[in-house]
């Protein structure tokens, strides 16, 4: 239960960090093209 | 609403401590959107008729009451525990989203000052804080570490809000995908109605999952007695009452105000610094407009990146010494960028994104440094107290850099050497801020509080 919440707890924080992370590398990009 | 209270959130044997930096992070990625107003600003311009510097002021009022609430409120928090301050946070940042839309709807903008400056910066102070010396209290032994997983949420935030904003302004707008489309009024006041409920939400999944550590708890293997090894670092404990008369704050309040003035002279133009360094004789610049978006978005990691691997570092090779690297180390940098920054955008572009790393790490390390200093027992509200600092900065740095390009042409026409004079002010800058780094020695034990009248050292236990 302790584990269940522990990973619920990090997933709710890291997917919408990741798909901000991923975005903002996309955008990035446009600099070295 | 005694669920609320400190009491309730103390946590029971067997609580894992790494459920701490999410619940601090599901905070500081809401409250993270103020840096992602950009976003929206060209459209609430149009919206009111208003200018650029009208519709700036509301970013502006949030971040002056984000240092007063903090200053205003850290005892409040330090006493009232996480749970009740993310609570409280979480109604005012959300409320200031629900009253700025009602503005936006009615078309009054100084609906939008109160709700999302004045409200929402109360909630951006309060929900800043709260999770500060709770993550220095369950992790005793990487209190840079902690610190710098909450507070880098701070520039994850913006990097979530600007992308969701994007696409969610063309969802509530018929007219998006049209050529040169600006989102309309409406779809703002429906963006920030989303953002009020996810927020909400996210807001009260750290609230409800935060807890605070029982009295002598500490981490499994955690020698409380090398922490006295090292000569900055106390075991005695300073209120925050106290903490404001001695010299150490104000040497630390320099330290940050000028690290932060300094960050915000390179982000505050990110997008047409770049574009005016590399500006041809025939007045075009080898960087368009696409490609200075993205160097904005670079940096953004800088920052967020920052926050996490300095504060890290600095559990390792100390926090005076991290303070000497981004202001010493940032001044070098900084000098290379404003007098050499425009032979390539190979040198300009690590260099950029190093200086605002230290920027991020600048405000990350801050809370471990003063925990240092100061002891746990109020280094919230002292925490809080320091951040008038960021307002003061928020302030300085960009009238520092406007009127040093004012003065020297117009923009969209400016060059490299046009930003030398404001550049260099901000090296002199971090200068002053290193020395008053280098003045920073333990706090006299006279502000210490007695003996037994502050909760004792951890002693060593099993760790849940």
């Amino acid at each position: 239960m302790s584990r269940a919440r522990l990973a619920l707890g990090w997933v709710l924080v890291g997917v919408p960090l990741a798909y901000g992370i991923f975005q903002t590398l996309l955008k990035a990009a446009a600099l070295f093209s | 609403m005694g669920w609320l209270d400190r009491a309730h959130t103390v946590a029971p044997p067997g609580f894992n401590r790494w459920l701490i930096p999410p619940a601090a992070l599901a905070v500081h990625l809401c409250i993270g959107q103020a840096y992602a107003t950009s976003v929206y600003k060209t459209a609430l311009v149009q919206h009111f008729d208003a200018s650029l510097t009208q519709i700036g002021v509301i970013f502006s009022i949030a971040i002056v009451m984000l240092g007063l609430s903090a200053a205003v409120f850290g005892t409040w928090v330090d006493t009232n525990g996480p749970r009740k301050a993310m609570f409280t946070a979480a109604l005012f940042w959300t409320g200031g989203f629900l009253v700025a839309a009602l503005g936006i709807f009615t078309r009054q903008l100084w609906l939008v000052y109160v709700g999302y400056g004045f409200i929402g910066g109360i909630g951006l102070g309060i929900g800043y804080i709260s999770p500060v010396s709770t993550l220095i209290k369950w992790f005793p032994d990487r209190p840079g570490l902690a610190t710098g997983m909450a507070i880098m949420g701070f520039g994850g935030g913006a990097l979530i809000a600007s992308p969701l904003s994007s696409a969610l302004l063309g969802f509530y707008d018929p007219n998006s995908g049209t050529e040169g489309w600006v989102a309309g009024g409406d779809a703002v006041g429906k963006l920030f109605l989303t953002f009020a409920v996810v927020y909400f939400a996210y807001m009260m999944f750290g609230a409800f999952t935060i807890k605070v550590p029982a009295p002598g708890w500490a981490p499994a293997g955690f020698d409380p007695s090398t922490v006295k090894k090292k000569a900055l670092v106390t075991t005695a404990h300073v209120s925050a009452r106290n903490a404001i008369r001695t010299k150490q704050f104000w040497f630390v309040w320099v330290v940050l105000f000028c690290n932060v003035t300094a960050g915000i002279g390179i982000l505050e133009q990110a997008a047409p610094m770049i574009q005016d360094f590399f500006r041809q004789a025939d007045g075009a610049s080898l960087v368009t407009a696409a490609a200075a978006g993205g160097f904005v978005g670079l940096l953004s990691i800088g920052n967020m990146g920052g926050r996490f691997v300095w504060s890290t570092t600095s559990d390792v090779v100390g926090r005076k010494r991290i303070y000497l690297i981004y202001l010493g180390l940032g001044a070098l940098l900084y000098t290379v960028l404003a007098l050499f920054g425009s032979v390539s955008t190979i040198l300009f572009v690590p260099l950029a994104f190093v200086i605002i790393s230290f920027y991020g790490g600048g405000f990350a390390t801050v809370p471990a440094y003063l925990r240092d200093l100061f002891g746990t027992y109020q280094v919230g509200a002292i925490h809080g107290r320091l951040l008038t600092a960021w307002s003061a900065a928020g302030v300085a740095g960009p009238l520092i850099v406007n009127a040093f390009l004012d003065a020297q042409g117009t923009p969209g026409e400016l060059t490299a050497q046009a930003y030398q004079p404001a550049l260099l002010t901000m090296v002199g800058l971090l200068v002053v801020g290193f020395v008053a780094n280098l003045l920073v020695t333990p706090v006299h034990p006279r502000f210490h509080e007695p003996a037994g009248t502050v909760p004792a050292t951890p002693v060593l236990a099993k760790e849940n």
